[in-house]
């Protein structure tokens, strides 16, 4: 192991500097393959770029000689997305059903959990994850039966509903997708991941296939996908245990997750992979199943 | 009585239900899209009779290899252009956009986009038990990878590689020793065109077994639990090594005799093929090498980096069944922070940017959207006509224009002896040319066509104070 320059600080924070270029990569870019080489094989510089990331906000997800190196912002970073930054003047449902289309755009591309494993690029067009989005919601409206929602208590509605009083699709004079119709938004999601480097356009078909590359990939694997599981897991935690005084029989814990085989799956991911104390997906999703 | 005199086969221990049985209806099996490809035929729009699928994802999965190395390979596009120019010789008499539509449909069948990428699966009987068992056996066939430099190219599975080079029950290690001994004894017998082809299969081998230990060493730099380190792996780097050793000395050989072949004048037009083929072979074995011989390091250094990671794993999480749909069964106050949460983290970090004046602006006049009672208005026309809103007629327009034409001159013109012409012309137009003045002082389109500068004259003009600003054109002043 190499003793630390103060020179050190200024690579290491290059090699950041470059993770906030995410379309640049290393076999483009003589020194940053060089960090990446040198970030693989040196401890110390490692440790050292991820103290500065630490500082700034920034988690090192990745780093791989091809993709470069893949960073995401910690919650309440600097570099974290606002949302008012993705998409200006959003209403609350609005956001809810932004956020909703990209969980849609992964669970879509990634249909099982080894999917998220793999290295192989996957596909997804406009038409097929709001195809998709929808299908998930005429399921949960089966299963719910005819029973309207209350009212007076728009925040007690569930989100399928939501999801399905907006329209897919809507003519427009110059025949291009509404804005506010769930296509548009599907196809605006892509187009944001296509701006920061996470994913490329195919082709045209099917209102617009975009390939999903690596760093999408991992920014959901290692960030996204499980923070949002736990955060749901909380949240139906917290739903559930003030059930007691609620009015809404469809908030409660069971009815969301599903008793039937859902339960059993969340455990595995609990038991298998987390023993530790701290931050176990498994020590939630038992939380939530205790609950039930 | 035919019954009792023909002699039963003994039913225990069948001869036939052995691992090879097993290995052979698995190989079987990974021919099965090529099959269902071809069957879907009678599906497509149009007459697809003339086209053979089959033959034509093998020369797919051909290409693929074909560019295949440790990195880089041919893209989807190109493997398509190339089976829509082979469709087309199969149907000179259609038109080309059918032979894409049959590339294009060959390529998808093969990396299975039908069934969103996921590995093809094939059920099959499986008797080398005690009982018979529904086995399930999962393959992917081509797969889009992306290239170090960023370009998104197909590369084959082992799988593929298998049932392209036919040797569907072999260990890859024996098939490679098989071929280089045919190899070496077609070129005793100088059957060079057999030599060459034995070659190719042989340079198959070596990319397969390279791509084997690559992705061993990626997935031990992501994670280290998900490969078995403890005898698995070792085995298979030992194995490999020893292998790649015997294999450059074997090459070597070949080289040399291939050579000899060229100075004794017996060598046709495949010799050099052949040579080239081995010398490449031998190039990917050397990269294998150093790969192989890196392998101990990066173990013991990502040994020593993930002991203490602590992450939340999320690879047994189903996104669908335990992120999706969960949330979209949530009341809309639990799935809102959630699903917002999910787009800010899956965004990446996105640096701040300073804010500028006109990104303001542009923000300030955004029609208000959005609101609880957004859906009501949502089927009106986002447009509506209010008829001519302009404020200045057309023909004020075209004399603007004159008149700041005439400023495109060496030095330009005061504001003031343009107020001047204007007044002549139409005095209708002097607040346009003011206006045209003010825009070119500080110019948003790029780049300007004029440009002002304030000098220090004031302006005496009856309608109009301020500066007397010098109007030219963009470039000179």
């Amino acid at each position: 192991m190499t003793e630390l320059q103060v020179t050190d600080a200024g690579a290491a924070s290059q090699l950041i500097g470059y993770g906030l270029q995410p379309r640049l990569r290393p076999a483009s870019t003589p020194l940053y393959a060089q960090l990446v080489e040198r970030h693989q094989g040196d401890v110390a510089f490692r440790d050292l770029v991820e103290h500065i990331a630490d500082g700034l906000g920034l988690v090192v997800l990745d780093v791989a000689g091809a993709s470069g190196i893949t960073l995401a912002a910690a919650e309440g970073s600097p570099f974290e997305l606002r949302l008012a930054d993705y998409r200006a003047n959003l209403s609350a449902d609005d956001r809810l059903l932004h956020g909703l289309i990209h969980v849609g755009i992964a669970a879509y591309s990634y249909p099982t959990s080894a999917s998220l494993t793999d290295d192989d690029v996957r596909q997804a067009s406009v038409a097929e994850v709001e195809a998709f989005i929808r299908a998930g919601c005429l399921s949960l409206q089966e299963r719910a039966g005819t029973a309207d929602p209350s009212t007076d208590q728009p925040e007690t509605e569930q989100a399928w509903r939501l999801y399905l009083r907006r329209q897919s699709t809507r003519d427009t004079a110059d025949g291009r997708v509404g804005i506010s119709t769930t296509t548009g938004m599907v196809k605006y999601a892509f187009e944001r991941l296509v701006s920061a480097g996470l994913a490329t356009r195919a082709s045209d078909a099917d209102g617009g296939t975009y390939r999903l590359l690596g760093r999408y990939r991992i920014g959901v694997r290692e960030l996204a996908a499980t923070t949002a599981y736990r955060e749901l897991m909380d949240a139906i935690a917290e739903t559930s245990s003030s059930e007691a005084v609620g009015h809404d029989h469809q908030t409660s814990s069971s009815e969301a997750v599903g008793h039937d085989h859902q339960t059993s799956s969340s455990e595995a991911v609990g038991h298998e992979h987390q023993t530790s104390s701290s931050e176990a997906v498994g020590q939630q999703s038992s939380t939530g199943h205790d609950t039930d | 009585m035919v019954d009792a005199t023909t002699p039963r086969l003994p039913i225990t221990d069948p001869p036939w239900v052995d691992d090879s049985f097993v290995r052979r209806i698995r190989a079987l099996l990974r021919t099965g899209p090529l099959h269902e490809l071809e069957a879907s035929k009678a599906l497509r729009d149009g007459d697809w009779s003339p086209y053979d699928l089959r033959g034509l994802a093998l020369v797919a999965i051909d290409t693929v290899i074909d560019h295949m190395g440790l990195e880089f390979g041919a893209t989807a596009g190109q493997v398509r252009q190339r089976l829509a120019a082979l469709a087309q010789q199969s149907a000179p008499d259609r038109p080309p956009e059918e032979s894409q539509r049959v590339a294009e449909a060959v390529v998808t069948g093969l990396l299975n986009d039908r069934r969103r990428r996921e590995a093809f699966t094939m059920t099959y009987s499986d008797w080398s038990g005690r009982s018979h068992r529904r086995a399930e056996v999962a393959f992917k066939l081509l797969e889009e990878i992306e290239a170090p430099d960023g370009s998104i190219v197909l590369r084959a599975t082992d799988e593929a590689v298998n049932l392209f080079v036919g040797a569907l029950d072999r260990d890859i290690q024996d098939a490679q020793t098989a071929a280089e001994a045919i190899l070496a004894s077609q070129l005793r017998r100088g059957r060079l065109d057999q030599a060459v082809h034995t070659a190719r299969s042989a340079r198959l081998r070596s990319i397969q077994f390279a791509a084997r230990v690559q992705r061993v060493l990626d997935t031990t730099r992501h994670d280290i639990r998900q490969v078995d380190w403890s005898s698995g792996v070792p085995d298979l780097l030992a194995h490999a090594l020893a292998h790649i050793d015997e294999r450059l000395e074997v090459e070597r050989h070949l080289i040399a005799t291939v050579r000899e072949l060229f100075s004794s004048g017996d060598a046709g037009p495949s010799a050099a093929t052949l040579l080239e083929l081995i010398e490449d072979c031998q190039v990917r074995h050397l990269e294998l090498h150093a790969l192989l011989l890196s392998a101990r390091t990066t173990f013991l250094e990502e040994q020593e980096r993930q002991r203490f990671a602590v992450s939340v794993d999320s690879r047994a999480l189903e996104l669908g069944e335990q992120l999706l749909q969960p949330l979209l069964g949530q009341p809309r106050m639990v799935a809102r922070p959630v699903a917002e949460r999910f787009l800010q983290a899956v965004a990446g970090p996105t640096p701040p940017r300073p804010v500028r004046l006109t990104d303001l602006v542009e923000v300030l006049f955004q029609p208000r959207r959005g609101g609880e009672d957004e859906d009501l208005a949502d089927d009106d026309p986002e447009l509506i006509d209010l008829g001519d809103d302009s404020r200045y007629p057309p023909g004020a327009w075209q004399i603007a224009d004159e008149v700041l034409a005439a400023a495109e001159v060496p030095g330009g013109l005061r504001l003031s002896e343009l107020l001047d012409m204007a007044r002549r012309l139409d005095p209708q137009t002097t607040e346009l040319i003011v206006l045209s003045a003010l825009h070119a002082y500080a110019p948003e389109e790029t780049p300007p066509r004029l440009r002002a500068i304030d000098d220090g004259h004031a302006l005496r003009d009856p309608e109009f104070g301020g500066g007397d600003l010098l109007v030219g054109p963009a470039a000179s002043t």
